[in-house]
């Protein structure tokens, strides 16, 4: 009896609610809504507990994560050390720098050789040398471009194509 | 990848650890080479540094003899400079990636006979002592007052001015007026090979002139013909004509702050014509004596000075002239009568 009748005014209010207009279902709202854990702390202030119990359980595992572990500590250098890993370094980068030279130059030989076909090309056969010039408008992968694998294919290129 | 990861975090490492070090370092007066044997790496580092630097001290000997090769055959003026700047950038490579060089030019110990000096003292320059000196000359005004700024542009070579023996001053400071009593010396970093004279002229941008009320420029020092290069870069007087004697620094009393410029101009001819003699006033302008004689701004320094009890000896010995003192018109106090006692206003006291 006492459920039905709950039930029944809270379909009323409902009903009421949406006939208000915006502004007062909006004052309303601030006037009566409450957080998700808004309830656990009424609860617990009325019986007279402590607060901390009634906060985010998550918050104790989270300090737990945290602080289960000691911060590391950053490696203490001497001067000299310091001056050494410095030295490293230089040492590494110099090595990285050679080995960018190099590839360089092989690159601008291979297009200085590139350069020279073209060239010598233009002297023997003009239209092969411009057909050899054409800039492909849709550049997309090579057809005939393959995964490259540990060992060889059973026939390596397909000539015909 | 952890050691990368490492390494990265330990290069953060490095630049935090210097700054705390940099005390340390200062203390010592040469480098000193740190212990091998301690760590492995820091050894084939070093291996790594020493290959490359003989590599590239030979490419630098051949460019070297090419460029000597061009200049005895008489090779156009454009080739020998391209084969200059090779030899040049050689060098400088073959030894910039020294630790002891590089400590060095950390602790402003620059060998400017050597290439790579000279490569590191210009960039040490143009890192940040030229953009102080910019803002310090355009924010006091120095250089739209004394020079146009647009045909000054930045200066190409570094003056520095010391004074009593100390090291040099940060332009635009304010120092004691006693300080510059004797002659400044003058230091300029030229970043060239060749010898070239330069006029040394000391301005004080701010001198009182009572006549039209304003401020004028006066000049204290007037030195031609000083020669200066990348090995030359202290000013030797003697080797100079002076053409206005040395007058101290002397700010008048109840004058504000007074700016004093330090200007090394470049002679005409790339600094090859001689300036033997010239008229020059103490209340000649800067502008006009460079444009008599076509001169070219390519160091510029200032420092700013007040009056202290200094200053006087400074008027009375060398400019043999009681010492002014400038201020407000005195106004005649009308609360007190001629018996000297306060005028009653009030009848009946």
């Amino acid at each position: 009896m006492n459920n039905a009748f709950c039930q029944l005014n809270w379909i009323l209010i409902k009903w009421i609610k949406t006939v208000l207009s915006t502004r007062t279902q909006a004052a309303l709202h601030r006037a009566t809504a409450t957080t998700r854990g808004a309830a656990k702390r009424e609860k617990a202030a009325s019986r007279g507990g402590p607060s901390h119990l009634t906060s985010d359980p998550r918050y104790e595992s989270i300090k737990q994560i945290m602080f289960q572990e000691e911060p590391r500590q950053l490696p203490k250098l001497t001067s000299e050390d310091l001056e050494r890993h410095q030295t490293i370094l230089r040492a590494w980068e110099v090595v990285r720098m050679e080995e960018r030279r190099k590839r360089r130059g092989e690159r601008e030989i291979k297009f200085k050789a590139m350069e020279r076909a073209y060239e010598a090309l233009e002297d023997v056969d003009q239209r092969l040398f411009r057909a050899a010039c054409v800039r492909e408008a849709n550049v997309v992968f090579p057809r005939q471009m393959r995964v490259p694998t540990e060992t060889p294919a059973k026939k390596i290129w397909n000539y015909l194509e | 990848m952890n050691t990368a990861a490492r390494m990265f975090s330990l290069g953060r490492l490095g630049r935090q650890q210097l700054r705390a070090n940099t005390l340390k370092l200062r203390l010592q007066s040469t480098y000193t080479r740190p212990a091998t044997g301690v760590n492995l790496a820091y050894d084939e580092a070093l291996k790594i540094l020493d290959a490359y630097k003989a590599k590239k001290t030979a490419e630098a000997e051949a460019a070297a003899e090419s460029l000597k090769r061009a200049q005895d055959s008489g090779g156009s003026a454009e080739k020998i400079s391209e084969l200059k700047k090779k030899w040049f950038d050689l060098a400088v490579e073959s030894e910039i990636k020294d630790s002891e060089v590089l400590w060095n030019a950390r602790n402003g110990k620059f060998d400017l006979s050597r290439p790579v000096y000279q490569y590191l003292k210009e960039k040490a320059w143009l890192a940040r002592p030229l953009e102080v000196l910019m803002q310090r000359l355009l924010q006091m005004f120095v250089l739209p007052d004394l020079l146009d700024p647009r045909v000054v542009g930045t200066p190409e070579s570094q003056l520095n001015i010391a004074m009593s023996g100390e090291s040099s001053i940060e332009p635009g400071i304010v120092i004691d007026p006693s300080k510059a009593r004797e002659q400044l010396d003058i230091e300029l970093v030229t970043f060239h090979e060749d010898t070239r004279l330069h006029t040394l002229v000391m301005v004080d941008l701010d001198e009182p002139f009572e006549q039209q009320q304003t401020f004028r420029e006066q000049f204290h020092w007037v030195v031609t013909n000083l020669p200066f290069s990348m090995n030359q870069i202290s000013a030797d007087i003697s080797a100079g004509n002076v053409l206005l004697p040395y007058i101290p620094p002397h700010p008048a009393k109840g004058t504000p702050a007074h700016r004093y410029a330090v200007v090394a101009l470049e002679q005409p001819e790339n600094g090859q014509q001689r300036i033997d003699v010239a008229e020059v006033s103490r209340d000649m302008v800067l502008r006009d004596l460079v444009a008599q004689h076509g001169l070219r701004t390519v160091g510029i320094s200032f420092f700013r000075a007040s009056w202290n009890e200094s200053v006087d000896s400074v008027y009375r010995e060398v400019l043999n002239m009681p010492p002014p003192s400038y201020g407000p018109m005195p106004v005649p106090d009308t609360t007190i009568g001629p018996d000297g006692r306060k005028i009653n206003i009030y009848e009946h006291c």
